[in-house]
């Protein structure tokens, strides 16, 4: 039968738990264990969690873990593999594998931009706490609900921009942005581009794995400039661009376009400025 | 040859004098020619006047065209629908003329207002101590004044319609056109147009509307501001009431954010497309001077050849083919054609001049 530990000050420990409870270091080798509250930093080598929370640094060689929630630095060395991890902290992984990844908590606001490094690969990233996007990564959906900067081209599947976004290029078939004061993107493409100033969730974006719920947003209402958009389909408010390109566009209210050209169909606001129409 | 010479109130018919000298009150009526020409009080040309020399401490209105070799004013000239040719004037007084002023060499530093201008080498720079010589005049009252001198007058400032020459300095003076070879602007000099082939140094704290150099439009000020038809759009769509006026200052900021952006580095660019390699210093945004301390900090090393360099800092490179420049000092090989440092010179073989602000050593 597993047994529940309780670890006060250092302790290392090694095979099979149902709970360990701790106020201090632990070193945790060849484990499988199902949940562990610690607070102080924990180290792991070769084992299956099924839940862990840590108020503290975590160290990791080629773990498996259900439920992280990780308030400290994650230093991960070998394949881990997480289901749904929350990290309040840098990550410096070698190779991080999630269904589910956000940074920051919705409850406590971080203050500095965090720092990622290595390579992570999630189907869902969610984005609350400032963030600096400078590392290799393999994200099938992108929710920012928090200031993101990056550095290069963001490349995903699903990109919901909910924050301020400042990238030189968003590549993703479905782009949401919610027009906030201070995004500043080069250029986005993509197969669906929208932006509003509203954002309500629609049947996509619920069948998207998450850690949070998201609400009705509305955004500042700020006039945000993208040079170039191009898309299958585009739908545009509040928006400054150089050119716009697409099959079927919709330049919504407050734009101000220097160029449009359209396959299909166009939709002018009668509030939108539009330098040239061009159809193909 | 006889003189003539006003102490208290008088008149000359005309003719050939050695010198007419005016201390009090004088009138020409005629076309006078004279060796020299000095007045001290008050005199009116109404006749052409031809001489070698004019120097002026008083009031001089001519209503004649005035030819002379020197001139030289440190009182008030005022030329109504006369012309002043000469080869060298120099003005440290008011000078005003609704004609045209033509001389080789024109240093003006006092105030003036002149319709057309036409020069070899003209200095035009404001002092606003040339005041003081127009006391009698009531300068408060424009209508007065512009009235008195036949053109608008202001004290504030020089203004000249139409420049043609070669160089020109000038200081706080508002053109309407320039034509000229090398312009150096300073000290909140505005201009409509500028036409200019060669060098141009324009502060920033001057004003072009329009840049032509070699007939291509380096700078247009109209096209940027109301010329823009996305902002001539949205006014159009907030008179409508299409949109409200929150609305349109959000668009309006927009295209003016995306404007500066695009504009900020452009803008301040004062000289052409010329090939020469710049070495330049940024103080966030804004363009540092040359002179500028934070420029004078800077260090260059250039790796190899280059054609014509100008930096700002020292530098330091192999040879170079033109003239090189720097603000502090330069370190090189050959140089083709003539070397500027604000400091230091050290190279091989120059071919063209030296100038430098500290020492210079020729190594062999």
């Amino acid at each position: 039968m597993k047994q529940n530990t309780i670890a006060l000050g250092e302790k290392h420990l090694e095979g099979d738990y149902h709970r360990i409870l701790a106020a201090g270091d632990i070193w945790l080798k060849d484990s499988k264990t199902k949940s562990i509250y610690t607070a102080g930093d924990i180290d792991i080598e070769n084992s299956c969690i099924r839940k862990i929370y840590s108020a503290g640094d975590l160290t990791a060689k080629a773990v498996t873990i259900g439920l992280g929630k990780v308030a400290g630095d994650l230093t991960l060395q070998g394949i881990c593999k997480v289901d749904k991890l929350i990290v309040v902290g840098d990550i410096s992984a070698e190779y991080l594998e999630c269904t589910c990844l956000r940074n920051g908590s919705n409850n406590s606001k971080v203050n500095n931009t965090l720092h990622w490094s290595g390579f992570i690969k999630a189907e869902t990233f969610e984005s609350v706490a400032p963030f600096l996007l400078d590392l290799d990564y393999e994200f099938a959906t992108m929710i920012i609900s928090g200031p993101l900067v990056a550095t290069e081209e963001i490349a995903c599947t699903n990109f919901y921009g909910l924050d301020q976004i400042t990238a030189p290029c968003i590549n993703a078939d479905l782009i949401y942005l919610l027009t906030n004061d201070g995004t500043e993107v080069g250029e986005l493409v993509g197969s669906s581009i929208t932006i509003e100033t509203k954002f309500k969730p629609d049947k996509i974006f619920k069948s998207i794995p998450k850690t949070l719920r998201y609400n009705d947003l509305y955004s500042d209402k700020s006039l945000i400039t993208i040079e170039a958009i191009s898309s299958d389909k585009v739908i545009i408010n509040s928006v400054k661009a150089n050119s716009v390109s697409g099959i079927d566009v919709v330049i919504g209210d407050l734009c101000i376009v220097d160029e449009v050209v359209y396959q299909k169909s166009i939709k002018i606001s009668d509030k939108a400025v539009v330098g040239r129409v061009v159809k193909q | 040859m006889r003189s003539e010479k006003i102490e208290g109130i008088g008149s000359i018919r005309g003719g050939e004098f050695e010198n007419i000298q005016i201390e009090g009150i004088g009138k020409l009526k005629g076309n006078a020619i004279a060796q020299s020409v000095s007045v001290e009080g008050l005199f009116k040309s109404k006749g052409k006047l031809e001489t070698k020399s004019l120097r002026i401490e008083g009031i001089h209105r001519a209503f004649r065209d005035i030819k002379a070799k020197e001139v030289r004013i440190d009182g008030v000239l005022k030329l109504r629908r006369a012309s002043l040719l000469a080869d060298k004037i120099i003005c440290m007084g008011v000078i005003t003329c609704t004609n045209e002023i033509n001389a080789d060499e024109l240093e003006i530093r006092g105030i003036c207002s002149i319709a057309n201008l036409y020069g070899d080498k003209v200095k035009v720079n404001y002092y606003s101590e040339a005041r003081e010589k127009v006391r009698g005049i009531p300068t408060q009252l424009s209508l007065v004044m512009n009235m008195y001198f036949g053109r608008k007058v202001s004290f504030d400032h020089n203004s000249i319609d139409y420049v043609e020459c070669t160089s020109l300095e000038a200081s706080n003076t508002t053109f309407k056109t320039i034509h000229a070879q090398e312009v150096s602007l300073k000290d909140y000099c505005q201009v409509e147009k500028l036409y200019c082939d060669g060098k141009i140094d324009i502060d920033p704290t001057c004003s072009v509307g329009k840049i032509i150099s070699n007939g291509k439009v380096l700078k247009d000020k109209e096209n940027n501001d109301m010329a823009n038809p996305t902002l001539m759009k949205i006014l159009d769509l907030y008179k409508n009431n299409k949109i409200t006026a929150d609305e349109a200052e959000k668009m309006l900021g927009a295209i003016s954010v995306s404007q500066n952006n695009n504009n900020d580095t452009e803008g301040q660019l004062t000289w052409s497309d010329d090939g020469k390699l710049r070495i330049v210093a940024f103080l966030g945004r804004k363009l540092l001077k040359k002179s500028a301390p934070e420029a004078s900090k800077i260090e260059v090393t250039l790796d190899g050849d280059v054609l014509n360099v100008d930096s700002y800092g020292s530098l330091t490179c192999g040879q170079v083919s033109g003239n090189a420049t720097a603000g502090s000092s330069i370190t090189c090989g050959d140089i083709g054609g003539n070397v500027t440092a604000g400091s230091s010179v050290r190279c091989k073989n120059v071919t063209g001049k030296i100038t430098a602000g500290s020492g210079v050593v020729i190594e062999k």
